[in-house]
């Protein structure tokens, strides 16, 4: 006796069912981003958030002795107090100052208040990708996707480009894709840092200008803040420009904490 | 098949935690390696998804921004056909 085979049919069925309930789930995710682009973002980073805190407490010594705990605050009590001895006799802290009176005398002294507030990094590369961090402080603490952030020693290196209750996302200006006007060189030229990743930038300068390795890199703000250094400077003859390569002056790698600028009127 | 379940969800969870941190150099070993041992591993698309959405918040860098969920469903896609043929 012969059978007709049955469960072909189903079987499609069943592949047919499945692919348009994946179809359908694509769909509405993709619709729930396009409409909520923060929607899934916050869930996630809700369900981060934890761990991220639990495992920078291990970092920073959650596991110490309150004894052990105390000697350390001291010891940086110290170390803060012999710093700020030294940086307040200190070449850059007069220029600083004169900078300061002289932006006053020709009308241009800062008419907003910078508050810049610690936040911890609670992901960074080469853990995250992109050359982004994942901050601590978020729109409940006043971020907003206009904050600067700095390393500390006073170093722009980024922008807040994402902000959540409690968390925000930082991208570094060194990113790839990123771009930023800065001035190179004891002859300030403007130039456009482009983001290369890793904490590297690469601009272009007029051929002959004299630019080499170690000069200094600053934002082309009227604070003149410290941007990076030259690492190196390509020259081609035939190419009416060079290429100069330059760096983050502190290691993105490294970062624990970073400064937001949070200004206000 | 109880045993394949536990295992399969004790992977997720690993796969989770890296994800989390940002060890994509583990994630996507990880990854392949579960693609290979279960069938219809979609969690490895939803990580990925995951990992954008954490570290990039979906924006901000163009395709870049959808760089693990296009690796992971690549990464998926692949395997799928790898193993068809293979196992055959």
């Amino acid at each position: 006796m012969t059978y007709l085979r049955q469960r072909s049919a189903p079987g499609r069925r069943r592949i047919g069912a499945a692919a348009a309930a994946v179809a359908a789930l694509v769909l509405a995710v993709a619709l729930v981003q396009w409409r909520a682009p923060r929607f899934f973002p916050a869930i996630a980073s809700a369900v981060a958030d934890p761990f991220w805190r639990v495992r920078f407490a291990f970092q920073n010594g959650a596991l110490e002795s309150p004894d052990e705990l105390l000697a350390e605050n001291a010891s940086l009590k110290l170390q803060v107090a012999a710093l700020d001895g030294r940086l307040a006799s200190s070449t850059a802290a007069l220029l600083e100052a004169e900078n300061a009176d002289l932006l006053g005398l020709l009308g241009r002294a800062t008419t907003t208040r910078s508050a810049y507030t610690a936040a911890a990094v609670l992901a960074r590369p080469p853990f995250s990708p992109y050359d982004r961090l994942i901050l601590d402080l978020g729109s409940d603490d006043g971020v907003s996707t206009t904050t600067l952030v700095y390393a500390p020693g006073g170093a722009l290196i980024g922008r807040v480009t994402g902000a959540l209750g409690h968390t925000s996302v930082a991208t570094l200006f060194s990113s790839p894709g990123q771009s930023y006007p800065v001035l190179i060189g004891p002859q300030s030229l403007p130039a456009t840092a482009v983001g290369k990743g890793g904490g590297h930038y690469s601009a272009q300068v007029p051929h002959g200008s004299g630019i080499a390795p170690g000069d200094a890199v600053s934002d082309s703000s009227l604070h003149d803040r410290a941007f990076g250094t030259v690492v190196s400077v390509t020259t081609d003859p035939s190419d009416p420009f060079d290429s100069v390569l330059f760096a983050l002056p502190a290691d993105p790698y490294g970062l624990r904490w970073v400064l937001l600028d949070i200004s206000k009127p | 098949m109880k045993n394949d379940m536990s295992l399969r969800i004790t992977m997720d969870i690993l796969l989770a935690v890296s994800v989390i941190f940002g060890w994509w150099y583990i994630s996507i070993p990880f990854g392949l390696i579960c693609l290979w041992m279960f069938p219809y591993y979609g969690e490895f698309i939803v990580f990925g998804f995951l990992y954008d959405e954490i570290f990039t918040m979906g924006r901000g860098l163009g395709l870049w921004s959808f760089a693990g969920l296009l690796v992971t469903t690549a990464a998926t896609i692949a395997f799928s056909i790898f193993k068809l043929v293979v196992r055959w």
